[in-house]
């Protein structure tokens, strides 16, 4: 298929394990470096225990961090895109209207998330600062500082291993720390930012910790995009798509689903305004709906493949690098349990 | 930084009908012009009520203002419908690629427009207008529903001076003496090499699907039919999602006009 027009590829590399690591400990952790953070004007996001599971939330004190979770059910699409963005404001003045941008100033600390959520990043890098850029989401990034959580487990969930998430990539974060005991950590800096962290704080030098691998149950079969991309028509998609109730569960879990709405707000007066982002899903009816009412993709059947087709095949076909990383939020948010590998599986007709 | 969600101030100068349920709108921009490609379309925004895409339907040549055509059948086309002459809107873009200009110079070109089709290739019509010794032979080729729904009737009398024009309609009435028929019964009217020719086609989806498979049937290649695509887009810059086709390609972004072996065949239809 000649279908893809050219562009620049993204160029993932996991970050190097060689080169220099430090100790921290827990108090250190949560203590110094959380405050560093803090008196810097950070919004800090953490993981924190929810009735329903782990959820990175703005924690205002250390206390109720987790640093022993698998996953949590947001990721940082959910601060660095948030929902029900302000994208403009707009009023009448005498004889004239006003459109205005809004001022992006937050500066975000994603404390302690998973390597596959700062993966997720790159992923959201790419549809977002592709040219035009996106304003609000290119200055909070830019504002940001990410502190990754390595991982001592996974779950029937988890298949980032399939999806080269496991180790994080160049320039998704600042600092990582892998475990290396109960209450201490290797910190990596990787980026000039996460050194001086480490500067700041005066950690010492320590030996390059264990990074473990092989921790995923779940594997994606070797997947080749243009063999997929023939099996667009296969049977298969319909039986599979039978189980989904297009609910957008998956969407709002999705750490790289970046599809939105704009919509509009009014007040009272009439005379001004705003427009908003609001996450918005491929899988529900009214995503492609045309001028007179025609749908695009009316079929259940052709939104449940467009989701799976976008992030296995075209964004891999515009980017060289899957849509997806592995971090089975959707599976694990899913009412039916439906779960990408087992779908892709079915799919491509091999275990 | 460029903020591409921000649309620029812009006057509604002149609305006039077009067609049944179809009017013009002459929009002047308050700040800097609109500068385009044939081919290009922009966002316009009714302030309060939404934003839709349409494409810009005047001559590039024209730097005083745009035109854009629109039909009422969504809630922003009412309310533009609605407004009058004075009215404050906004305007983004252009946005997309536009038409492949140099590729066409020097080639015979012919142009099926199906309907409102006509306003996705008229700004196309007013630069082959404008420059057309920089062609060869060119044909435009037009059906309307019947002789009340033919719009651009002046511009078609106008580029009848320097382009082949041929009309007809799927119904006539007591005064209609010209073709009757779809638009691909004009290709039965017409001398054209077809390996040879390029090809632009802009129509509603039935239109679009029976010309396509019309012109490879006679021998057109798929990378020289060129179609400009109609998807719902919120965003106009390649993030919201929603005109992404089912190979992954966004209309608003690598698109609106794409040649016909850019596109899985379920997308034209």
């Amino acid at each position: 298929m000649h279908n893809i027009v050219a562009r620049p590829t993204l160029r993932v590399n996991n970050v190097s394990t060689n080169g220099k690591w430090y100790y921290i400990d827990k108090q250190t952790l949560l203590g110094d470096l959380f405050y560093y953070l803090k008196i810097n004007n950070y919004k800090i996001i953490a993981p924190v225990k929810e009735v329903n599971g782990y959820m990175l939330k703005p924690v205002s004190s250390p206390e109720n961090i987790v640093l022993d979770y698998i996953r949590t059910i947001n990721g940082p699409k959910h601060f660095l895109i948030p929902n029900k963005e302000v994208l403009l404001k707009w009023y009448r003045n005498g004889g004239r209207i006003v459109f205005d941008k809004q001022e992006v100033s937050e500066k975000l600390a994603f404390f302690l998330i998973k390597p596959c959520d700062a993966n997720a990043i790159i992923l959201l890098d790419a549809t977002m600062k592709d040219t035009p850029m996106d304003p609000y989401y290119s200055a909070r990034r830019e504002n940001s500082i990410v502190i990754i959580l390595d991982c001592k487990d996974a779950d029937e969930y988890c298949f980032c291993e399939s999806m080269n998430t496991r180790i994080p990539w160049e320039n998704s974060g600042d600092l990582w720390l892998v475990p290396i005991g109960d209450n201490d950590f290797a910190a990596k800096p990787l980026s000039d930012k996460g050194l001086k962290l480490v500067k700041e704080l005066g950690l010492l030098p320590t030996t390059k910790p264990d990074i473990r691998t092989g921790m995923t149950k779940k594997r994606l079969p070797e997947l080749d995009v243009d063999e997929l991309y023939k099996l667009y028509d296969s049977n298969k998609w319909m039986e599979l798509s039978e189980k989904c109730l297009l609910c957008g569960g998956c969407m709002a879990a999705c750490p790289t689903c970046t599809c939105f709405d704009i919509i509009d707000e009014l007040s009272p007066e009439g005379n001004s305004g705003h427009r908003l982002r609001v996450w918005d899903s491929c899988i529900f009816r009214s995503f492609t709906i045309v001028a007179g009412g025609r749908i695009v993709r009316k079929d259940p059947i052709d939104r449940f493949k467009h989701r799976y087709y976008h992030k296995f095949q075209y964004f891999v076909k515009r980017w060289n690098v899957y849509g997806c990383t592995g971090c089975g939020k959707c599976a694990q948010q899913c009412p039916m349990h439906i779960h990408p590998v087992d779908i892709l599986s079915e799919v491509i007709g091999n275990e | 930084m460029n903020n591409p969600y921000i649309p620029k101030p812009a006057l509604v100068e002149e609305i006039f009908d077009e067609a049944p349920l179809i009017k013009t709108f002459k929009i002047k921009t308050l700040s800097d012009s609109i500068e385009f490609t044939p081919g290009q379309f922009v966002m316009i925004y009714v302030p309060g009520i939404g934003e839709s895409p349409f494409a810009i339907s005047s001559s590039p040549f024209n730097k005083e203002y745009i035109k854009v055509s629109v039909r009422a059948v969504g809630d922003v086309t009412k309310a533009l419908h609605r407004l009058s002459p004075k009215s404050l809107i906004g305007v983004r873009g252009p946005l997309g690629n536009g038409f492949p200009i140099d590729k066409f110079t020097g080639k015979d070109v012919v142009i099926i427009a199906g309907g409102t089709g006509l306003f996705g290739v008229t700004s196309l019509l007013w630069y082959i207008y404008e420059k057309r010794s920089d062609f060869n032979d060119v044909k435009i080729l037009y059906g309307a529903r019947t002789p009340r729904d033919i719009v651009r009737k002046r511009e078609l009398d106008k580029w009848s001076d320097r382009i082949e024009v041929l009309l007809t309609v799927d119904r006539g009435d007591e005064t209609w003496r010209g073709n009757v028929g779809v638009v691909t019964t004009l290709l039965d009217k017409v001398k054209i090499n077809y390996p040879n020719t390029l090809f632009v086609v802009c129509g509603p989806p039935l239109m679009l699907k029976a010309t396509y498979s019309r012109l490879l049937s006679e021998g057109a290649k798929r990378e020289n039919i060129y179609v400009s695509l109609e998807r719902h887009m919120k965003c106009g810059i390649g993030k919201c999602g929603r005109c992404m086709l089912s190979n992954g390609l966004y209309v608003c972004k690598d698109g609106p006009v794409f040649t016909c072996n850019q596109l899985p065949e379920r997308d034209i239809e």
